[in-house]
Formats: C-alpha cells, sequence, structure tokens
C-alpha cells in the first residue's frame, strides 16, 4: 500500500518528465492520456484494497527529508483522502481526454501531470511541510496552465489566482510554523508531523482559535469559501477546458479538504468554539451563491457561482461536527467533483460549436442536439439533488447532519436546494429550451459526438451508480469520520499553550 | 602611541604580534591572485588572450574556495573557533561560510567576464584583478573581528566595486551609475567611522570582542553615544545591503551597470553587508539586544513592502530585479531581526542560495541582453524569448521562480528558513508580514516568468512550438538544449563559460530546493565564533 501512494506521486511526475522531453510533439498528450490511465488503474487498486474496517492512517511510509527541522516526506491514507485521490485520478484521464491544445503540447501535458501529482501528494502527504510545499506547488503548474493555454483574459485570471492564494498561503505558513514550535516549547522535539502534533500539543483556546483562522483563511480562498471567493468567477471564466475541470472539481476540494484534515484534527476545540462563524459563512455562501449564479450571463461564471453555493454546503456538513453531516460533507465532496467536472464538460462542448461563453444566443438546442440535453438533464438532476442520483445522498446526510446540531443554519442552508433547483433548470431552460436563434438556425448545431459521450459516460455512470448504491463509498468513509467526530467531541481543553521564551542563542 | 615611540626610543626592537597566515588564506590568495592578473596583463599585455586571464581568475577563485573548504574540515576537525591576528580577525565557522560564498560568486562572477562584458583584451585583466580584489574585501568583512578591519574591508570591496560599475568605457549608463553609486558609497562608509568612533567613545574598544564584554561588565548610565554610534553603523551597512529608507541608489545602480558585475554586486556586497551587520549585531551588541532589535524590525518590515511593492510597477527587467533584491534583503534582515542562532542560520543560508540565484539571474539578463542585442531590457522585451532560446528562457523563469519562493527551489526552502526563524522567536505579525510581500511579489516574477513563452511581437504564429519545455530542466537542471529542426528563429546557445554559469546556477537552484539537508545543517553549523 506504501509503495502504491509513494507511486500515485511519482509516476505523474515521471510521466511530466517524459512529456517534457517529447516536447511539442502530439505523442506527448498521448504519453499523458496513458500515463494518467495508469495513475487511475493505481488508484482503483488502492481504492479496492483499503481496509473498511480501519479508521487510522493506512500505507503510512516515512522517509527523514530535513533532519534539522524534522521534516519528512511521510504519506498515508484514511477514508477523507482516499475518494479524493480516487477523484483526481478519475479526472485526469477525462480532461486530458477533453484537451485540444495544438500549443506547446508537451509543455501542456507536463503541467497537468505536475498538477496531478502535486495534487495526489496534497491529499496523501501527512507532514505539514510536505503539505504546505505540495500545497504551494499546485500553483505553478495552475497558472502556467491558466495563463499559456487560456482565453482572452488569462493572463490576468491566472496572475489573480496565483496572488490570492498565495496571500492565503502565508497565513498557513505562520500558522504552521507557530504550531510546530509550541509542540517544540512543550515536548522538545521539532516535527511537522501531522499524528504527533495533533497527539500531542496542548493548546489553548485562544491558542487554538488564532491558530484555526490562520489555518482556515488559506483553505476558506481555495474551497472557496464566502466571501473569499473572488478569485473563481474569472478564474472559472478564462482557463482551457482540461484544467478548469481540475480546478473547479479537485483542487476546490484542496481548501475543504484542508479545513477537514487539518483544522478539525488540530484544533477540535477551536473547531467547536469557530463552528457558528463558518456554518454562517457557509449558509451566506449558499444563498449568495444562488442568487448570483441566476443571475449569470456566462456559463463558466454561472458554475463558479453554483459551485460556491454548492460548497457552502459541504461546510455546512463538516463544521455541523456530526458523523452524519462529515460524512456527507465527504461524500459530497466527491460528487460535487464528478457532476461539476461533467457540467463543465457539457459547456465545454457547447462552446466549442459557438465559441461563445454566455447564455444569450442559445436556446432551444434540444431540437438539434438530443442527446447532448439528455446527458444534461441527468448532470442538472445530480446537482439539484434528485434522489436515486448521487447528489442526493451528500445533500440528505449533510442537511440531516446540521439539523441535528445547528439547527437554524440547517433550515435557512435547506432553502439552497430549492434555490439550486430554480437556477439550474432555469439555466437549462435557457440552453436547450425554446425558440432557437437565428444563428443556430442558420449555423446548425451539431449533436453530442462519441468521442464526447466517452467523456462523459464514466461520470455519468458514477453519478447513477453512486446515486443508487453508495455504500461502498459510505463504507470507507464512515469509520474514518466516526473517530473524527468522538475525538473532536471529546478534546479536552488545556488553560494555555505553555509559555515558552524566545529560544536564546546556542 | 607613547609605548610605541618608549619603544623607539629604547631601541629595543619592536615585538610584531605572530600572525598566522592560513588564517587569512582565501584573503591573501584573492589578493596575490590579484597581483598576478595585473603583472601579468602588464608585462606580456601582447601575449595574453581574453581566455588566458580569466582562467588564471577562475583559477584563484577555485584555489581559494578548496581553501576555505580545507578550513572548514579543519575547523569541524579541531572544532576550535579562535580569533588570530591579535584578535582582529575571527576564524570561525561564520567566517569559513563566508569564504566558500565569496569565492563561489568570484568564480562564476569571473567566468562573465569575456562574453558578457563589453571589454577589448587589455581590459578584461582589470575585470579580473577588481573582481578579486572586491572579494578579498569582502572576507575581510565577513571574518573582521575589529570594527577598523571591518572598516578597511568595506573600503577595498567598496572601491573596487565603483571602478568596475564603470569599467565598460563606451558605457554611459555604467559611469552615472558609478558617480552615484561612488558619492553614496563613500558618504554611508563615512557615516559608518563615524559610528565605529562613537562606539569607541562609548566603550574604550573597537575591538568586538573586548566591546561585548565591556557592555556585558558595565551598565552605562547614559547610553545616548553608544546608540548614535549603533545607528550609525546600522546606517553604513544598511546601505551595502541596500535596507529601506537606505536602497535608493540600488535600482540605478543595478541598472546601469554591466549585467555581470550587477549580479556580483547584489550576491558580494550584499552578502558582505550582512556578514559584517549578523557579526557586529549579534556578536558586538548582543548584550544591547533590546536596543537594535526592534529598530531591525522596522527595517525589514519596510524593506520587504517597499521592495515589492515598488518593483511591481517597474518596466526594466533589471530595476525590477533591483527592487526584488531589496525585497530579498528584508528577507535576510528577518533571520537578524529573528536574534537566534536559528536566525542567523537562517540568514547565511538564505545568503548563500541567493547569491547563487541572483548571479546566474543577472548572467541570463546579461545574455539575453547579448541575444537581443542592445543594453537594458524592458519586460516587454522578454516576450517570446522561448522561441529565440530556449535554454535562456528556460533558465530564467527557473531563476525568477526560485526567486519567488517556487517549491522544489532553494528560494522556497530560503523564505521558508527565515520565517520559520522569525515565527520561532515569535515575532508572529513581522512573519505574516514578510509572507504577504511574497505574495505581492509574486505579480512581478509572474510576469517575467511567463512573457518569455508568450508569442513574441514580431513573430506572432502563435501555433509555432515554443520548444523548450519547463519541467525538463526543472527537474534535471541540466541544461540540455531542445533545438528543433522547423525553426529557423532560433539561436543556438554556444556552451560557452555563459551557458556553464547559468547551467551551474539553475542546477544548484533545483537540486538543492530538493535534496535539502545537507546546506541547511552547515548553515546552521556556521555560527558565530561567540
Amino acid at each position: 500500500m506504501s509503495t502504491l501512494l509513494n507511486l500515485l506521486i511519482f509516476v505523474p511526475v515521471i510521466g511530466a518528465v517524459i512529456s517534457a522531453v517529447i516536447g511539442s510533439n502530439k505523442s506527448a498528450l498521448t504519453v499523458a492520456k496513458v500515463v494518467a490511465l495508469l495513475n487511475f488503474a493505481l488508484a482503483v487498486v488502492v481504492t479496492v484494497q483499503f481496509n473498511t474496517a480501519s479508521s487510522g492512517f493506512q500505507g503510512v511510509s516515512s522517509i527523514s527529508w530535513v533532519p534539522a527541522f524534522g521534516i519528512s516526506w511521510k504519506l498515508g491514507i484514511d477514508g477523507i483522502s482516499l475518494f479524493l485521490v480516487l477523484l483526481t485520478a478519475i479526472l485526469f484521464p477525462i480532461a486530458l481526454y477533453a484537451s485540444k491544445e495544438t500549443r506547446s503540447v508537451g509543455s501542456y501535458a507536463a503541467w497537468m501531470l505536475l498538477l496531478e501529482a502535486s495534487l495526489i501528494g496534497s491529499f496523501l502527504s501527512l507532514d505539514l511541510f510536505g503539505f504546505f510545499l505540495l500545497f504551494e506547488l499546485t500553483l505553478i503548474p495552475s497558472y502556467f496552465l491558466i495563463a499559456r493555454w487560456g482565453y482572452s483574459r488569462s493572463g490576468f485570471a491566472a496572475v489573480k489566482f496565483f496572488v490570492y492564494t498565495f496571500f492565503g498561503s502565508a497565513f498557513l505558513l505562520v500558522g504552521i510554523l507557530a504550531l510546530v514550535f509550541i509542540h517544540q516549547a512543550q515536548t522538545g522535539t521539532t516535527t511537522f508531523d501531522l499524528v504527533t502534533l495533533a497527539k500531542s500539543t496542548h493548546l489553548s483556546d485562544t491558542a487554538q482559535e488564532w491558530l484555526l483562522i490562520a489555518f482556515t483563511v488559506a483553505f476558506a480562498i481555495k474551497a472557496p469559501l464566502f466571501p473569499l471567493h473572488t478569485w473563481s468567477p474569472d478564474t472559472y471564466g478564462e482557463s482551457p477546458l482540461g484544467p478548469v475541470v481540475i480546478i473547479a472539481s479537485v483542487m476546490a476540494k484542496l481548501g475543504i479538504y484542508g479545513m477537514i484534515r487539518f483544522d478539525l484534527e488540530l484544533f477540535p476545540r477551536a473547531s467547536h468554539i469557530l463552528a457558528p462563524l463558518l456554518l454562517t459563512l457557509g449558509v451566506a455562501g449558499i444563498i449568495y451563491g444562488a442568487i448570483v449564479a441566476a443571475s449569470a450571463s456566462n456559463m463558466r461564471r454561472f458554475v463558479a457561482f453554483s459551485s460556491l453555493s454548492h460548497v457552502g454546503f459541504i461546510v455546512l456538513g463538516l463544521f455541523a461536527l456530526t458523523p452524519q453531516g462529515l460524512t456527507g460533507a465527504v461524500v459530497q465532496m466527491f460528487n460535487h467533483g464528478i457532476y461539476t467536472a461533467a457540467l463543465l464538460l457539457v459547456i465545454g462542448f457547447i462552446y466549442e460549436r459557438r465559441s461563445k461563453m454566455g447564455f444569450e444566443g442559445l436556446g432551444g438546442l434540444q431540437k438539434s442536439a438530443p442527446l447532448m440535453a439528455g446527458v444534461a438533464t441527468i448532470v442538472v438532476m445530480a446537482t439539484v439533488g434528485l434522489p436515486g442520483l448521487s447528489g442526493f445522498v451528500g445533500e440528505f446526510l449533510i442537511l440531516l447532519g446540521a439539523f441535528l446540531s445547528h439547527r437554524w443554519w440547517a433550515v435557512v442552508g435547506a432553502s439552497g436546494v430549492v434555490l439550486s433547483a430554480i437556477y439550474m433548470l432555469w439555466a437549462y431552460q435557457r440552453i436547450f429550451h425554446g425558440k432557437q436563434s437565428e444563428s443556430i438556425v442558420r449555423d446548425g448545431f451539431k449533436d453530442i459526438t462519441k468521442a464526447e459521450l466517452a467523456l462523459v459516460i464514466p461520470l455519468l455512470a458514477l453519478i447513477i451508480f453512486l446515486g443508487v448504491y453508495p455504500k461502498p463509498m459510505l463504507d470507507r468513509v464512515d469509520p474514518t469520520v466516526n473517530a473524527l467526530v468522538s475525538q473532536v467531541a471529546h478534546a479536552p481543553s488545556y488553560p494555555s499553550s505553555a509559555n515558552y521564551s524566545a529560544q536564546s542563542k546556542g | 602611541m607613547s609605548f610605541l615611540f618608549a619603544q623607539v626610543a629604547s631601541s629595543t626592537p619592536i615585538k610584531l604580534p605572530p600572525i598566522e597566515y592560513s588564517a587569512i588564506a582565501p584573503e591573501l590568495i584573492m589578493i596575490v591572485g590579484a597581483i598576478v592578473v595585473m603583472l601579468i596583463s602588464s608585462l606580456v599585455a601582447k601575449h595574453v588572450s581574453k581566455a588566458t586571464s580569466i582562467a588564471v581568475g577562475a583559477l584563484v577563485a577555485i584555489v581559494s574556495l578548496a581553501d576555505s573548504i580545507y578550513l572548514g574540515f579543519q575547523s569541524a576537525g579541531s572544532g576550535a573557533n579562535r580569533a588570530v591576528l591579535s584578535g582582529a580577525v575571527a576564524l570561525d565557522k561564520f567566517a569559513i561560510f563566508f569564504y566558500a560564498l565569496f569565492s563561489i560568486v568570484a568564480l562564476l562572477t569571473v567566468l562573465l567576464g569575456r562574453d558578457l562584458m563589453n571589454l577589448d583584451r587589455s581590459r578584461v585583466p582589470e575585470f579580473v584583478t577588481l573582481v578579486l580584489l572586491s572579494t578579498s574585501g569582502a572576507m575581510l568583512m565577513a571574518s573582521a573581528l575589529d570594527l577598523i578591519v571591518l572598516f578597511l574591508g568595506l573600503e577595498i570591496l567598496s572601491i573596487a566595486l565603483y571602478v568596475l560599475v564603470a569599467i565598460e568605457l563606451g558605457n554611459d549608463g555604467g559611469r552615472e551609475s558609478s558617480i552615484k553609486y561612488f558619492m553614496l558609497g563613500g558618504f554611508s562608509s563615512a557615516v559608518f567611522l563615524y559610528g565605529v568612533a562613537l562606539i569607541y567613545g562609548a566603550t574604550g574598544s573597537t575591538n568586538l570582542g573586548q566591546i561585548v564584554s565591556f557592555l556585558h561588565n558595565n551598565l552605562l548610565k547614559s547610553n545616548g553615544v553608544l546608540l548614535a554610534g549603533m545607528g550609525m553603523i546600522l546606517v553604513g551597512l544598511g546601505f551595502k545591503i541596500s535596507a529601506v529608507p537606505f536602497h535608493f541608489w540600488a535600482p540605478d545602480v543595478y541598472q546601469g551597470a554591466p549585467s555581470p558585475v550587477t549580479g556580483f554586486m547584489a550576491a558580494t556586497a550584499k552578502a558582505a553587508g550582512f556578514a559584517a551587520l549578523l557579526r557586529v549585531f549579534y556578536s558586538g551588541f548582543l548584550p544591547n539586544q533590546s536596543d537594535w532589535v526592534p529598530v531591525v524590525g522596522a527595517m525589514a518590515v519596510l524593506t520587504l513592502l517597499l521592495g515589492a511593492i515598488l518593483a511591481v510597477v517597474q518596466r526594466d527587467v533589471k530595476r525590477t530585479l533591483a527592487y526584488s533584491s531589496i525585497n530579498q534583503a528584508g528577507f535576510i534582515l528577518l533571520g537578524l531581526y529573528a536574534a537566534s542562532s536559528r536566525g542567523i542560520g537562517a540568514s547565511l543560508y538564505f545568503l548563500m542560495t541567493y547569491s547563487v540565484v541572483i548571479v546566474g539571474a543577472f548572467a541570463t539578463v546579461g545574455a539575453i541582453e547579448k541575444l537581443l542585442g542592445k543594453q537594458g531590457i524592458q519586460i516587454e522585451d522578454l516576450r517570446g524569448l522561448s522561441k529565440k532560446s530556449p535554454f535562456l528562457a528556460f533558465s530564467f523563469v527557473v531563476l525568477i521562480l526560485a526567486q519567488a519562493g517556487a517549491p522544489f527551489t532553494t528560494g522556497f526552502l530560503a523564505k521558508f528558513n527565515v520565517v520559520l526563524a522569525a515565527v520561532n522567536s515569535r515575532h508572529y505579525p513581522v512573519a505574516l508580514i514578510a509572507m504577504i510581500s511574497a505574495a505581492i511579489a509574486v505579480f512581478f516574477y509572474l510576469r517575467m516568468a511567463l512573457l518569455p513563452f508568450r508569442a513574441g511581437a514580431e513573430a506572432s504564429d502563435s501555433f509555432a512550438p515554443s520548444a523548450l519545455s519547463l519541467e525538463d530542466s526543472q527537474r534535471g537542471g541540466d541544461s540540455a538544449v531542445l533545438v528543433k529542426e522547423e525553426s529557423e528563429v532560433r539561436v543556438r546557445t554556444r556552451v560557452d563559460s555563459v551557458t556553464v554559469v547559468i547551467g551551474l546556477a539553475v542546477a544548484v537552484t533545483v537540486v538543492l530546493g530538493i535534496w535539502a539537508g545537507p546546506l541547511i545543517d552547515l548553515a546552521n553549523r556556521a555560527v558565530l565564533f561567540f
């Protein structure tokens, strides 16, 4: 298992080097696709081998890296990270097959694979330094992918994305270091190991609150959580198809994952104390995202705001701090990734036929493209949370969990279900129903091709399968979530984080 | 004095203090090397090619590097850091670390002399001589235990630099920069010297060992003179490291000087200034920590923010890099602000890695200037560079990203290290400001990192393959250049000394960014002698 986890990171890295060496040749992309598929196979093996009885980290391996600071290369997987790794591994082949880049294909493929490596690495890393490093590293491939292969205003969007996220990282880094040194002052050892830090650092409530805020700023930007989401419409709007699928579906999850993995495990008391604040932001995001999405005129920006609304939902489940809510959040992270990717692909297909991202001039596409309309229907229904499709499972669990502990937030949040039905169906109508515009009547509108269908069918299959039979997923998620929730509930309170004096010269 | 007169009067021979030449061997090697190059060029000028004088210079730097490593092993063996030359010079791991650093920078700079400097044959030896002499001054600054010796080093370093900046005959910008640098540099030296005088007045000595023991054992009733002295020394050295508000010369001089000289200045002069600053304040004025730490903190904050913000609005590549180097100086100051051995180690690691990066970066800028055939390139000029020279575009991007602090480069660890030290000393707000300044700085770093891959203005064929694939060199750090038949515009980079220097800088930056442990350990062990 531990070898598999390392392979999941290093196979894409090697693939990136190979694609880069091949250079601008078309075959670079082929190599990348093969590598991504190989990584997918590895992820499936990991998912199957995953022990459903265990709540802790599995396949843990650790190599000392910078001994002077107690930094090691430590990987491990549990029920929370498992499905994010799987999600990444599923979406990268699809994103690569969806890419129609003709310029500098080698670099494109290499950056994509490097992005995959850094994302999977961030999900697997159990060392705070390693996590931070890989968390940062995701920015560089994304930046170049957006800026070099994006649409007309991509340079601006890429810089905004990078600087915004980097700004959050500033808080994260200082928070990590502060935690490490408090631990060092208490125990005398310098370590960045997550498990050790979570177990044997005694933090006062105030210290926990400050650190939680520092960590959460970074994660909330990445997620994105209202009101730190303002980079996302530009980024979604200007990125090329392959990268936007990854950024919207996987990278955004990195923020939520950070909240679960680090906020809850390291600062359980503060998570309790500050839960109302984060729940409020989540709920505000649900409502705000829904309203703006309803009025969006650009399909990509529409997805950005609907995602904001859905991420608000996930945060609602997460900080409800109940087993149901947290399980719902983890499940929903995966499902949201799948249906958002499908949604972006369909939008990408429409864009390819018209070279316009706006809603205007669309309408009545169902007549010319019935199959595409069918695909879109399933995706939209999953997004709305129709029972029997994957979106429902997570949403239901989240609302249930939130209702148990934070009733009023759940009540307001539940309005998001209605709102999402409104803006989603309305958007669907604007595209597929109504009268066809003159330009579409004149130029025609090609229905979904076989190649395009091949890209979305795996996603549709997952949407239906997990909607009907979520058990394999819940089996793997539940033990970890239950352990984490009880750990958070029974976290002891410490009066102070023990003073320590500034290290004197030695 | 009267003691000397008495000795002379009594006609007993004056006892000279024993001189341990091996302790200052790196300095001596540099000086002797400089003299040899000068002699060769003046005696047999007609028969000496550019390459020969550069080879001699490089050899001198290598010998000095070897000697520094030897001293390092020796000091590791005996473990004894000690004062030599009657307590005027330290032989400690700190000094040896800087001997090695300065030797490396000198080596890299000298190698650029033939191709990137616009010098005719008879002037190349002058360039080599000045670089070596300047380096010897820097070495003296790093090892000086006496403020007067420190001043000597400062002057040797600076005067050679004033000339180096103006060494290209046809370069008016260089001359103007030189005058500016000279005026302000002379002024700051004077301020420094006045500070030394005040310190002498307050403590009765210019020797750091005696100053620190005086400050330990005595409580000054009024310490105005001491504080003024410390302040003036901080100003004098703050000029050398281009800390805000003593940074005004840096953008003009960096822009006007020939690129290899700028790189040398940004590495050696800055590192020497920091070496002196760290030693004087962290060793000599440690008992008065509470007086200078807040001042250094304020200086660090200003330097971090102003450097980053002003860089964003620049158009010229070298000016941008100048402001970026001001921003980096702020990070290094954080190490001193932390005032812990961890902080010193972090500063040293930063200086070592940054020196390599900045010499490489300015070498790349010089090579790009040569490729485009103009002096002084704007950021816009970088557009389409990847088609003209994939190797240069690539190296430039790696070195820029390293300055931005990208993961898996030494730049990331350097920033991580100083912020770690600041947090360890519980300076949370300043650590946060440092990271935010890094976020601001990302603006211009990214702009410079992207443009080489954007289609050029004249060659707007956006479908032409950009042959350089980034990961290629980023991973291996090698300087392999992919040359494709289908593109005619691309200029094949000759494998010459410039390529070697740039390739080396890139390789070191990436390899040590991943295999990080050893250099961090080395920097952390290079602690001060007391």
